[in-house]
C-alpha cells in the first residue's frame, strides 16, 4: 500500500515538474513570437500550449485522435470515392470495348464453346522472376 | 550450403496457407499453417510451418536455392482493376475493399515475403530467390508430377486464380503445356461457391458440407440452375450469368435475383434447413457431375491420352469425380490430395523445377500425402507426462489386437501414426475411426464427437483387397478421392457409411502404402469379418484437424472419444481422473 502511494506520489511530482517547464515554454515563446513576429515561430507556441492542455487534460487527447480518425476516415471515402468514379468510370468509357471481348458478363447462346484457345508460346510460358 | 536442389514453395494470403519443400524433385516435407496455428483455413504467411520443414530436414534458409509463391500477384491485381473498369460505375465496393490492401500491402509480396523470410533466417542474408508460378500452373503441376503417370491430360478447375478458372493441359514427362482455359468471372468454382453460401455456409471452407448435404434432396432446380445462372456448351466450357452474382462487384456471392428464380429464402447460417435448400445442393450437384462428364469427354477427345489428372478445388468435389471416373473415359484418374490452394505450394516448387529447370521425372508411382510432421516416442512421453495423462505402452501386434477389439465393442478410437496428412483429408494418420455396423453412430459421431451437423456423412477405410466385394469400384482409391455406390445389400451391414443415396466415399488401405492401418483393418476384420472401418478426420468442430500429441490430447478430453493411441501409447478418456487439458468450445465453421 505504502509502495503504490509513493509511485503516485513521484508520477505525481514529475507531472507538476513538466507542467511547470512546459508553462515555462509557453510564455517564452510567446514573447519571442511577439518580439520577432516571424509566423513560423507561431509553431513554437502553438506546440508548447497544446502540450500542456494535455498535460492537464489528457483525456483530451483521446478526443483530438477521434477527430483525427473521423477526418481520416472522411478524406479516404472522398479519396475512394473520387479515384473509383472520378478516375476508374471515365476510364471504363475508354477501356470497355478492350475487356468487354475478354470479359463477357452475359452468356451467348450463339457460342459454341466458352474455351480461350492458349497458343501463343509467351502466354503459355510462366517467367517465375515476374510477378506478372 | 549443401549441393542438393532445395526448392521451397508457398501458398499464402488468400485462403489456406502452406508451405513445401522438395529436394531434387522428391517431396522432403509439406505442411498446412492452420494445422500449427490452431485457425482453421489459416490464410497468414506460413511460418510456424517453413520452421517446421527447416528443422526437421535440419536446413537453414541459407540452404534453400529458391523459394517459389504459388501464383502472380500483378496478374491478379491486373484482375481486380480489370473487374472494376469493365463493370464501372458498379463495382464501387469491390473496390473500396480491395484497393486499400492490394495498394499497402499485397502489391509489395515478394518484399514482404522475403522480409518474413529474413526474419526466418534468424537475420541472415540468404539469396533472396522469390519466383511466382502461376495460380492453375501450380494446380496443374501438384496434379501431374505427383501423378504415377509419365503422360496425361490435366484438367484444373477452381474459383479463381489470377485470370484462369478452369484450365485444359497436357503433360509429358517434365513438360506441362496448357492449351484452353476459361477465364474470370466465369468459374465454376465460385458458381459452387455462390450456392454455398446461399445455403448459410462459409465460402472456401464450406463447400464440402454441400456436397455432403446433396443426396438428401431431388435435383428440382437443376433446369433452372442450368437456364439462368451457367450455359454449358457440350464440350463442357461454361460462362456464368453474372445478373445472378455479385462477386465481381462486391464482397457478396450471390444477388436477390437469386432468390427469386429459386422461389427460395437464402439459409441464415445454423438455421434449419428447408426442403428447397436441400434440393438446391442436388440439383447443384447433378450440375457438377454433368460438368465434370462433360468436361471429360472433350479432354479426351482432344488429347487422346489415357490417363487424367485432376487439380484444383472443385477437383475434390468427389461425388463428380465418382461420376467421371464411372464414365470409363479414361483409363485411370488421378486427383492430386491437397488440390486445394494449400497443395499448391507443392506445385509451385515441382512447376519450377520440372518445368522451369527442365530436371527429368524418374519417379513415377502413387505415394501416400503423408508429408506433415511426426512425433516419437520420446516426444509422446512427453506430452502425456505433462498432462498427468494415465496412459500404457503397449507393443505394435498387442496394441493393434486390442484397438480393433474395442472397435468392435463399439468404442470411438482416435488414431494419431506417424506423419501428419497434407490433404483435407484424413487417410489413418489422424482419424478418427468407429465400428460401420452400428446403425446409430452417424448420429453419436456428429452430435457428440464432432459436435457437427447432423446431415454430415462418414466415409468409409477398406481393405484394398476386399474393396470389390462391398462396393462397386474396379479401382483403387488410396486418397479417398472417389464417390462410388455400395453393393446390393450392403447398406444393412455398414449403415454408418453409406449415405442417403446409397453411396459412400471410399479408401482403400493397402499394405505397402498405409502399413499400420492396413493392419488394424486386418484385425478388425479378422475379429468381426467386416473390413471397414468408420475413417473421419481428427478434430472437432472449427479447428483443423489435430497434429501434436497435445492437440490428440485436448481434443480426447473435449469429446466423447473412448480412445486415444497415439504411436504405441494407448490412453483411455475413462481413466483421466488427474489429467490436464485445455477446456476447449467448438466455433462454428
Amino acid at each position: 500500500m505504502k509502495t503504490k502511494q509513493k509511485t503516485i506520489n513521484s508520477v505525481e511530482t514529475i507531472r507538476k515538474q513538466v507542467l511547470a517547464f512546459l508553462c515555462g515554454m509557453c510564455v517564452l515563446s510567446v514573447i519571442n513570437f511577439i518580439n520577432d513576429g516571424f509566423i513560423w515561430k507561431a509553431l513554437l507556441p502553438a506546440v508548447s500550449i497544446a502540450a500542456t492542455l494535455l498535460v492537464i487534460r489528457p483525456h483530451w487527447l483521446n478526443w483530438i485522435v477521434s477527430c483525427l480518425n473521423a477526418i481520416h476516415t472522411i478524406f479516404r471515402v472522398i479519396y475512394m470515392v473520387s479515384v473509383f468514379y472520378v478516375v476508374i468510370t471515365p476510364l471504363s468509357f475508354i477501356y470497355k470495348p478492350f475487356i468487354m471481348a475478354k470479359m463477357r458478363i452475359r452468356p451467348s447462346y450463339k457460342k459454341k464453346s466458352y474455351w480461350c484457345h492458349v497458343e501463343n508460346t509467351e502466354r503459355n510460358s510462366c517467367n517465375y522472376d515476374k510477378q506478372y | 550450403m549443401t549441393n542438393k536442389n532445395y526448392i521451397l514453395g508457398i501458398s499464402a494470403f488468400y485462403h489456406d496457407s502452406a508451405a513445401a519443400l522438395i529436394c531434387d524433385g522428391q517431396v522432403l516435407a509439406a505442411a498446412q499453417e492452420e494445422r500449427f496455428s490452431r485457425i482453421k483455413n489459416d490464410s497468414t504467411f506460413p511460418k510456424e510451418a517453413i520452421k517446421w520443414i527447416l528443422d526437421s530436414n535440419h536446413l537453414s534458409m541459407k540452404d534453400i536455392n529458391a523459394v517459389v509463391f504459388y501464383e502472380k500477384p500483378f496478374l491478379k491485381f491486373e484482375r481486380i482493376l480489370s473487374t472494376c473498369i469493365r463493370l464501372a460505375p458498379l463495382g464501387y465496393k469491390l473496390f473500396k475493399e480491395s484497393m486499400p490492401l492490394w495498394i499497402k500491402d499485397k502489391i509489395f509480396l515478394k518484399k514482404n515475403i522475403a522480409d518474413e523470410l529474413i526474419s526466418l533466417s534468424g537475420g541472415d542474408s540468404w539469396n533472396n530467390k522469390v519466383l511466382f508460378s502461376e495460380h492453375h500452373l501450380s494446380h496443374a503441376a501438384a496434379a501431374f508430377y505427383m501423378s504415377p503417370f509419365q503422360s496425361a491430360a490435366i484438367l484444373t478447375i477452381d474459383g479463381v486464380g489470377e485470370w484462369a478458372t478452369t484450365t485444359i493441359s497436357i503433360g509429358i514427362d517434365n513438360k506441362i503445356t496448357k492449351f484452353e482455359e476459361i477465364n474470370f468471372p466465369h468459374s465454376f468454382g465460385l458458381l459452387y461457391s455462390a450456392i454455398t453460401a446461399f445455403l448459410g455456409f462459409k465460402v472456401n471452407s464450406g463447400e464440402y458440407k454441400v456436397m455432403g448435404l446433396a443426396p438428401y434432396g431431388k435435383p428440382i432446380y437443376y433446369g433452372i440452375i442450368k437456364k439462368h445462372l451457367i450455359d454449358i456448351k457440350d464440350d463442357g466450357s461454361f460462362c456464368l450469368n453474372m445478373k445472378y452474382f455479385r462477386f465481381a462487384t462486391e464482397i457478396k456471392m450471390f444477388s436477390s435475383a437469386f432468390e427469386k428464380i429459386f422461389n427460395c429464402q437464402a439459409r441464415q447460417p445454423e438455421s434449419p434447413m428447408e426442403q428447397c435448400h436441400l434440393d438446391l445442393a442436388a440439383s447443384l450437384q447433378k450440375v457438377s457431375d454433368e460438368v465434370f462428364i462433360l468436361l471429360g469427354k472433350y479432354i479426351k477427345e482432344k488429347t487422346q491420352l489415357d490417363h487424367l489428372c485432376l487439380g484444383g478445388g472443385v477437383a475434390l468435389n468427389c461425388a463428380s469425380a465418382g461420376a467421371l471416373q464411372r464414365e470409363n473415359i479414361f483409363d485411370r484418374i488421378w486427383i492430386q490430395p491437397s488440390a486445394g490452394d494449400a497443395g499448391s505450394s507443392l506445385g509451385a516448387a515441382l512447376s519450377y523445377y520440372f518445368g522451369e529447370c527442365k530436371n527429368e521425372r524418374t519417379k513415377f508411382q502413387e505415394v501416400m500425402p503423408f508429408y506433415g510432421p511426426k512425433y516419437n516416442d520420446s516426444d509422446i512421453l512427453r506430452t502425456l507426462t505433462e498432462c498427468n495423462a494415465a496412459y500404457e505402452y503397449i507393443e505394435e501386434t498387442g496394441l493393434l489386437k486390442k484397438t480393433a477389439y474395442e472397435l468392435s465393442k463399439g468404442k470411438i478410437v482416435a488414431w494419431m501414426q506417424g506423419q501428419a496428412e497434407f490433404s483435407p483429408r484424413a487417410l489413418g494418420h489422424r482419424s478418427i475411426l468407429a465400428d460401420p455396423r452400428i446403425s446409430d453412430l452417424k448420429k453419436t459421431l456428429n452430435l457428440k464427437i464432432k459436435f457437427r451437423e447432423s446431415f454430415r456423412p462418414f466415409a468409409p477405410a477398406v481393405l484394398a483387397e476386399e474393396a470389390h466385394n462391398w462396393f462397386e469400384m474396379d479401382y483403387p482409391s488410396p486418397l479417398m478421392n472417389f464417390v462410388c455406390k455400395a453393393k446390393q445389400g450392403v447398406n444393412n451391414l455398414i449403415p454408418s457409411v453409406i449415405h442417403e443415396d446409397e453411396t459412400a466415399r471410399v479408401q482403400t488401405v493397402a499394405q505397402d502404402t498405409n502399413r499400420l492401418f492396413h493392419q488394424l483393418l486386418s484385425e478388425f476384420h479378422n475379429l468381426t469379418a467386416c473390413p471397414i472401418l468408420v475413417n473421419t478426420s481428427f478434430n472437432i468442430r472449427g479447428e483443423p484437424m489435430v497434429l501434436s500429441p497435445k492437440d490428440a490430447f485436448n481434443c480426447l478430453m473435449n469429446t466423447g472419444i473412448d480412445i486415444l493411441v497415439i504411436g504405441n501409447f494407448y490412453i483411455e478418456r475413462e481413466k483421466q481422473g488427474n489429467a490436464l487439458f485445455e477446456v476447449k468450445n467448438f466455433e462454428l465453421d
